[in-house]
């Protein structure tokens, strides 16, 4: 049974605090046990990611990436797919922008952007989608083939950009774009890309798609139970294909952005794993596209406090991936989670009032 | 002396009350009914009983001495066995393989095959359930299987049996059968527990009647001293009025006819040149043992499953296509298993009151769901086929089985098709809310539209049906008026034993 569904929002975001609390804790041993001080690591970890307004655009700036993943994810779950190929997909993004802001004559930014943007997104979902063609056409399982067009997708590029693409001091990127082909600052003097504000636009559209169109509703119904919306002749087969386009787009907007507006070049292993930090993302936004912006803040905020703290102090970026792993960890495990949350949530106590299969 | 004693049970799943302060008790050599809807506690009584669930309170005396029933193992060795719903059966061993599993006669340290089914032969013919030892189970029809359930339990020395719902999955000449074997085991000093919700049953075959709803007791009563009246009211908790069968008073014109419906799988005949008519104002109901092709029958005419050929007609017009074409052409459809294909439990009520029909004008424009729209429509369902539900954004997995139903039920005939494919639709479902389904499918016949009812439950078959047809094998073994239909009939035509007599009609 639903166990997100039926429970009072107050009570979600409390479980999500509590998870959140206990990986600190967990953290904190860790840090403690590394000769540090935990509470002071704390504070300087807060105070990288959101103690000045620098640090908090940069905190932004981090999180960017992981917004198009998140929602990636996040959208494809809803239809009940599996969508773990959104590190390809940003690859397919991300090199097909590449090539065609460097390599093909600039128009106009105000046309060229946006078309960049399109062509590669479009690349990226046509590659997702061929998963789910191939799942639905030959019966492959969905979450093995989208997991291995990964290594298709990054392998492949990076071929491109040691072989082919290579430039003439022998590093492996592809030429730098065109002033016509770059997303913009958000503000001057700070790195965070503009392309955040598409991110944020994204995260209200793929809400309305969800929440208010046919489409989110056949989505909701396939991703609930697939034999129910084909029982009311919802075509499931080509709204799975539909959806992996879409998520993939999504993705495939991660890879192009960063490219646009963070790199201005592909460079191989520009991706340090947003479209596997996406799923993360996800999970702590337990399905809810609004969710994905603040999980988005969150995790990037963990992640440029933990690369402020290096920079002061000796303690490793590992402790944050500690850190982030057991969020990831109690959010999935929403029983242990009720269970752990029991004491709190006697003082909510109309969430449980449902009937538990007795007899029969 | 009472073979059993059970006092003041109760017993608690999380906040769920499933049993309070019950009391009951089983004299040696009788057999004893527990009567209730669903849900009202009786598996779980009997659960406890077989050391299945641990009771939260009370006390259980087993021939006079008070027992701790820590698992089922302890309460084969007090001389209880059951024989559950769902049958518990290696299908690829043989009957006395099955039998014997767990406690095996030996050779030595090998098991010795040939003594466990003389054995099994032995105890097979002397407690009057004949049946071929070496069988394999797979092999066998319900009924018999149902036999080799009650044999493991008597092996293992069972003095008190327990039947969980045993006449479900019967035939009416298997049930006659059973309730032979059943009087016999009792003059021989057994004691019996029989589940059921059929009032009949109980009239047929037990001694005395226990009722229990809502997780208490309501009484006990001897066969002699009461009627089925007053046991359904004791059921229900009101009193009760039985219905009967409303025959249609106007049968019209053709509505639906199918022609030459065949479908093979794997170079099996499913279904075989079947033709059925569905006039106005009229229920066709198939009657039929499970698995022989109802559901095959079921998904060809809404449009799931394309067979090899058919021709359907409804007024006249040929339907084709896939699920969304036959919804549109007017062919209504209650899935037969609702948490498979009728509805999503972890949708809301007010969202899966409109799965199917969510394309319509007064639900979405221009892919934009109408929400405001969509919520009234949902309360107005709420009112009119009383869903018991807090409310329309309410999850459908938190309503009950009857109310889930309903939501079915509301959706599909508040649209308004030409006809409607009704698969068991009070499968599951309490007296209650299935004389309520009823209801709303009278009603919607005596509009002159047509209802096709395709159910495992022959009684509802019987009640409902104007016109009936039996499949056996994916074949129409006889269309005829319900009212020339008798048990003896309908269990022959069922089994497929008058093939060659009745033929086609």
């Amino acid at each position: 049974m639903g166990l997100l569904g039926k429970q009072k929002p107050v009570y979600v975001v409390l479980r999500t605090l509590v998870a959140l609390l206990l990986a600190l804790i967990i953290g904190g041993i860790v840090i403690y046990v590394a000769e540090f001080n935990p509470l002071q690591a704390y504070k300087l970890i807060f105070k990288g990611a959101f103690g000045s307004v620098n640090a908090i655009l940069t905190t932004l700036s981090y999180a960017t990436p992981l917004l198009f993943t998140g929602l990636a994810f996040t959208f494809a779950q809803r239809g009940g797919v599996m969508n773990l190929g959104t590190e390809g997909q940003l690859f397919v993004g991300a090199i097909v922008a590449a090539l065609i802001g460097g390599y093909l004559p600039p128009l106009p930014r105000i046309f060229f952007v946006p078309l960049i943007l399109l062509i590669s997104a479009l690349a990226a979902g046509l590659y997702g989608a061929l998963a789910a063609c191939l799942h639905i056409r030959f019966g492959a399982n969905l979450v093995i083939l989208t997991l291995m067009c990964n290594y298709v997708a990054q392998l492949f590029c990076g071929y491109l950009t040691n072989g082919p693409l290579v430039d003439d001091q022998g590093i492996a990127r592809t030429a730098k774009l065109p002033p016509q082909a770059q997303i913009g600052k958000l503000v001057s003097g700070h790195h965070l890309s503009a392309s955040i504000l598409l991110g944020a636009a994204l995260v209200i559209g793929v809400w309305y798609l969800l929440g208010h169109t046919r489409f989110g509703y056949r989505l909701h119904f396939m991703g609930t139970n697939p034999l129910s919306a084909e029982t009311a002749g919802i075509p499931t087969k080509k709204l799975m294909i539909l959806t992996m386009l879409l998520s993939g787009m999504l993705a495939g907007l991660c890879g192009a952005t960063q490219v646009m507006g963070v790199q201005y070049r592909f460079t191989d292993g520009f991706s340090s794993g947003y479209g596997f930090e996406g799923i993360a993302v996800s999970a702590l936004a337990a399905g809810s596209p609004v969710m994905v912006f603040f999980s988005a803040v969150l995790w990037g905020g963990l992640k440029s406090g933990a690369s402020a703290v290096n920079r002061i102090a000796a303690l490793p970026m590992d402790v944050i991936s500690i850190i982030q792993a057991f969020i990831v960890i109690f959010m999935v495990a929403p029983e242990l989670m009720d269970a752990l949350c029991k004491p709190i949530a006697k003082a909510f106590p109309s969430h449980k009032a449902e009937k538990g299969g007795a007899d029969e | 002396m009472n073979s059993v004693e059970m006092r003041g049970i109760s017993k608690n799943f999380g906040t769920v009350q499933a049993l309070n302060g019950v009391d009951f008790t089983l004299q040696k050599g009788e057999i004893h009914a527990v009567l209730g809807e669903n849900g009202a506690g009786k598996t779980t009584l009997m659960k406890v009983l077989f050391g299945m669930h641990k009771p939260d309170g009370g006390t259980i005396t087993v021939n006079g001495n008070q027992v701790m029933l820590k698992d089922s193992l302890s309460a084969i060795q007090c001389g209880i066995g059951m024989v559950h719903q769902h049958f518990m059966l290696v299908p690829v061993l043989s009957v006395a393989e099955n039998v014997v599993a767990g406690c095996e006669p030996k050779k030595g340290i090998l098991f010795d095959r040939r003594q466990a089914e003389e054995e099994v032969q032995a105890l097979a013919e002397e407690s009057g359930f004949p049946i071929d030892a070496r069988a394999v189970v797979e092999t066998l029809s319900v009924g018999q299987m149902q036999r080799v359930e009650i044999l493991k339990a008597l092996y293992r020395g069972a003095e008190i049996l327990i039947l969980d719902e045993p006449t479900a999955v019967l035939t009416p000449i298997e049930t006659a059968e059973l309730f032979r074997a059943l009087r016999k085991l009792k003059a021989d000093g057994k004691s019996i527990v029989i589940i059921t919700h059929k009032l009949y049953e109980v009239m047929e075959i037990a001694d005395r009647c226990t009722v229990l709803q809502d997780g208490r007791l309501v009484g006990t009563k001897n066969k002699m001293e009461t009627d089925m009246q007053e046991l359904a009211g004791m059921m229900v908790g009101r009193a009760y009025q039985f219905e009967g069968r409303r025959p249609s008073q106007d049968i019209g014109a053709p509505l639906c006819e199918i022609k030459g419906l065949s479908y093979r799988r794997n170079e099996i005949p499913i279904l075989q040149d079947i033709a059925l008519t569905i006039h106005r104002g009229e229920i066709l109901g198939i009657a039929g043992i499970d698995g022989n092709g109802q559901t095959e029958l079921i998904e060809a005419l809404t449009g799931l499953l394309k067979p090899d050929s058919m021709e359907l007609l409804v007024n006249g017009k040929p339907v084709a296509g896939n699920a969304a074409d036959f919804l549109r052409a007017g062919v209504g459809h209650v899935p037969e298993d609702r948490t498979a294909r009728g509805l999503s439990l972890k949708c809301s009520v007010e969202e899966n009151s409109i799965l199917g029909y969510e394309g319509q004008k007064a639900f979405s424009r221009h892919g934009i769901m109408a929400k405001q729209s969509i919520r009234k429509n949902a309360e107005r369902l709420i009112r009119d086929y009383r869903i018991k539900t807090p409310g329309a954004t309410t999850l459908c997995g938190a309503l009950s089985g009857g109310n889930q139903q309903k939501v079915v039920i509301a959706r599909v005939f508040s649209q308004s098709p030409e006809v409607i494919i009704c698969a068991q639709p009070t499968r599951g479902v309490d007296v209650s809310a299935s004389d309520y389904i009823h209801d709303v499918m009278f009603r919607y016949r005596d509009e002159g539209r047509g209802i096709l009812l395709i159910s495992a439950d022959l009684d509802e078959i019987k009640r409902l049906s104007d016109t009936i047809a039996v499949i056996y094998k994916g074949k129409i073994m006889a269309v005829d008026r319900a009212e020339n239909f008798d048990d003896n009939r309908l269990g022959m035509l069922m089994t497929g034993s008058v093939a060659a007599q009745e033929g086609k009609e």
